[in-house]
């Protein structure tokens, strides 16, 4: 793309940074997005000096009563895909949709983000802080005849990212909340849904997965307490390969929450993945994250609980322990188990002046451990201009390496915040790992300083300088995932 | 391509100048006691402070107390707060624990299929917005740094048409 054009679109797009709604009678049309320009003014390695990333996302839609039609475009030259690590340029109507919503009936044609059974049926689903999609296109319907009473149906084709398959996916979902009309505190609740997946491994020899999900649950809210239990089955009706067993699975999900007279409130998850999912559909069914995250083996054949508890003791006194342990159900060499414990706590309003807080977080699965320690305090001073200092300190040991080598890393990060005006970041990232996972030598240490003028609520500009290691960085109240870099960028941001 | 970019800014800071009013979408999202909330019941005579966030977003956990405080001192004035959690369909079992036992009074939906999400055209979490008693979107604010409150209180202070000032929100 020329010089020019990119100018043209980030003009065209900048100059409506406002949220545009326009009505026109009985119809209103409705324009927004967001727009990221960033420019290397300087580069350390010389490669990429005058180098330009772009990325643009841009919603609009009509409103004409009920009916709404709508589309999402992504213009990304390039993005950095945290997945692959790697940078890919994207222009692309991403969504594009047709709904109709109703007190009794909402339908939609074409992009459909819908969960069913909490995620164990279907999960399509868009999660913008990693930027990764899975949309089902297609059709979809929910009938709510009466409040207690929800119906709903889809059917359509999954192009799951990076998956590259286009799945066909028929899914229903009937929820009931026999006491949803009433003003009671108990409210019980019983859900039934299945969804038949199948999956074209390869379309032109009529290789494919094909299977059915089938679920049943239900729980109730309770003024202090609130349960929920799901069993679930799956039949593979088909395997990828003539000679494969066409294996059965089951699982079971339940939470159970409880309230202690407002001092403090206790979490309890357990699970049991037995044959329920397996490689190629775990992105539309489990693993059903718990502190767990992306879990082990895909969900295949797993059980594991989670016991966890918040509290705030006393006003401004934030604390929270979670502590998770989880295994395989069958056998295999090598047995995984993994444990996960968390341990949160934060300071509002207590101390004068001064605001701390910190995370413990301590991971062992497989291969893998590591223990994360983050300590972090926030000091005002006066009523608009703080500052907040944090340093990480993570070690891990991952086996699987030659020698079994044990990491340390450092992330030391200093931000001054002028509210409403100036936001200065100073990170500091350091680690004594020698070589990357394919053995070739790493940098040790990346400085990065970053000066914000924010504009308004709805734009700033950044100048920033050094190198970032590439990942999750919280700049300005809000996070981000981050490209590697290394030089000097100035960097424009708008929500419109 | 240089060049360029000082009349890019100088461009960009004509443009998003322009304010245009938007009318706050109407959604209905279900609370974490799995009752129907829908938004233009509370936008008809209240000034409403929605905030999105996640039980994975830590400068969101640093925002919520403030919407707890913000509606302590104003609830009673005709400020309701919203808070819409986006953790999808697997993770929202641990959103009612959090909020209860942090002793967060204020309304929590659960938005897992992005609903509301899509509707108010949010880019990234936490996202502030304040809605006004007529049901136009007001205010909007993007991440959270200390001292954010006070801005979004003054807002609010303006909207319900009282006196108030940032230092009462810690008295």
């Amino acid at each position: 793309m020329s010089d020019k054009m990119i100018i043209i679109i980030l003009i065209s797009l900048l100059c409506i940074s406002s949220n545009l709604i326009l009505a026109f009678g009985d119809y209103q049309f409705s324009m927004s997005g967001n727009n990221k320009f960033q420019y290397l003014l300087v580069d350390e390695e010389g490669e990429n000096k005058g180098k330009q990333y772009i990325s643009d996302r841009l919603e609009v839609s009509v409103l004409w009563g009920p009916f709404e039609v709508g589309t999402v475009v992504n213009i990304d030259y390039p993005r950095w895909v945290r997945f692959i690590g790697e940078e890919e340029d994207r222009a692309e109507m991403s969504q594009l949709y047709l709904t109709y919503t109703s007190e009794k009936l909402d339908a939609t044609g074409g992009t459909i983000i819908k969960s069913m059974g909490r995620g164990m049926t279907l999960h399509a689903t868009e999660d913008l802080d990693i930027d990764l999609e899975h949309y089902l296109k297609g059709a979809g319907v929910s009938f709510r005849p009466v409040e207690y009473l929800e119906i709903t149906g889809l059917g359509g084709k999954g192009e799951w990212r990076y998956s590259g398959q286009e799945d066909r996916v028929i899914a229903g979902e009937v929820e009931v909340s026999p006491l949803g009309m009433t003003s009671t505190s108990i409210q019980p609740f019983v859900d039934f849904s299945m969804s038949h997946i199948n999956i074209p491994i390869d379309p032109e020899s009529d290789i494919v997965y094909d299977q059915r999900y089938i679920l049943l649950g239900g729980g109730a809210y309770l003024p202090f307490c609130e349960g929920e239990f799901y069993y679930a089955r799956r039949d593979m009706v088909k395997s990828a390969s003539p000679g494969e067993p066409k294996t059965k699975g089951e699982a079971i999900y339940l939470t159970a929450n409880g309230t202690i007279s407002r001092f403090a409130s206790v979490e309890f998850e357990y699970k049991r993945y037995d044959n329920y999912c397996d490689f190629v559909s775990h992105f539309i069914t489990p693993p059903n994250a718990t502190i767990f995250g992306d879990s082990i083996n895909e969900g295949n054949n797993e059980q594991g609980f989670l016991i966890g508890a918040n509290s705030q003791p006393i006003d401004g006194l934030h604390l929270h322990f979670a502590y998770a342990f989880g295994n395989q159900v069958k056998k295999v060499e090598p047995q995984i188990k993994v444990k996960e414990m968390q341990i949160d706590a934060m300071v509002q309003d207590i101390i004068p002046r001064v605001d701390p807080g910190g995370y413990l977080e301590f991971q062992d699965e497989f291969e893998r451990k590591s223990i994360r320690v983050r300590p972090f305090a926030t000091f005002f001073m006066t009523e608009k201009h703080s500052i907040t200092g944090s340093i990480e300190f993570e070690k891990r040991t991952e086996k699987f390496w030659e020698n079994r080598p044990t990491f340390k890393d450092q992330i030391l990060e200093l931000e001054y915040y002028w509210t409403g005006n100036v936001s200065a970041l100073w990170r500091f990232e350091w680690t004594d790992q020698k070589r990357d996972q394919m053995g070739e030598s790493i940098r040790h240490n990346w400085n990065f300083i970053e000066v914000k003028y924010i504009i308004n609520p709805r734009s700033e500009f950044s100048v920033g300088y050094g190198q970032l290691r590439g990942g999750k960085v919280c700049s300005g109240g809000a996070c981000f995932w981050e490209s590697p870099f290394k030089g000097l960028r100035a960097k424009l941001t708008s929500v419109f | 391509m240089f060049r360029s970019i000082p009349l890019l800014l100088v461009i960009l800071a004509l443009c998003i100048n322009v304010a245009l009013s938007a009318q706050a979408p109407d959604i209905t999202l279900k609370d974490i006691n799995n009752k129907s909330v829908t938004l233009s019941d509370l936008y008809s005579e209240n000034v409403v402070l929605i905030e999105f966030w996640s039980t994975t977003c830590e400068p969101c956990k640093k925002q919520l107390p403030k919407m707890q405080a913000l509606l302590d001192k104003y609830g009673d004035k005709g400020l309701v707060v919203v808070s819409i959690a986006t953790d999808s369909a697997r993770m929202m079992s641990k959103v009612k624990p959090y909020v209860n036992g942090n002793r967060y009074t204020f309304i929590t939906l659960h938005d897992p299929d992005q609903k509301a999400w899509k509707a108010f055209h949010a880019p990234a979490e936490p996202y502030t917005i304040v809605v006004d008693k007529g049901g136009e979107v007001a205010y909007v604010h993007i991440g959270y740094n200390p001292g954010d409150e006070y801005e979004m209180e003054s807002v609010v202070v303006n909207l319900l048409g009282i006196e108030g000032t940032w230092k009462k929100l810690t008295d």
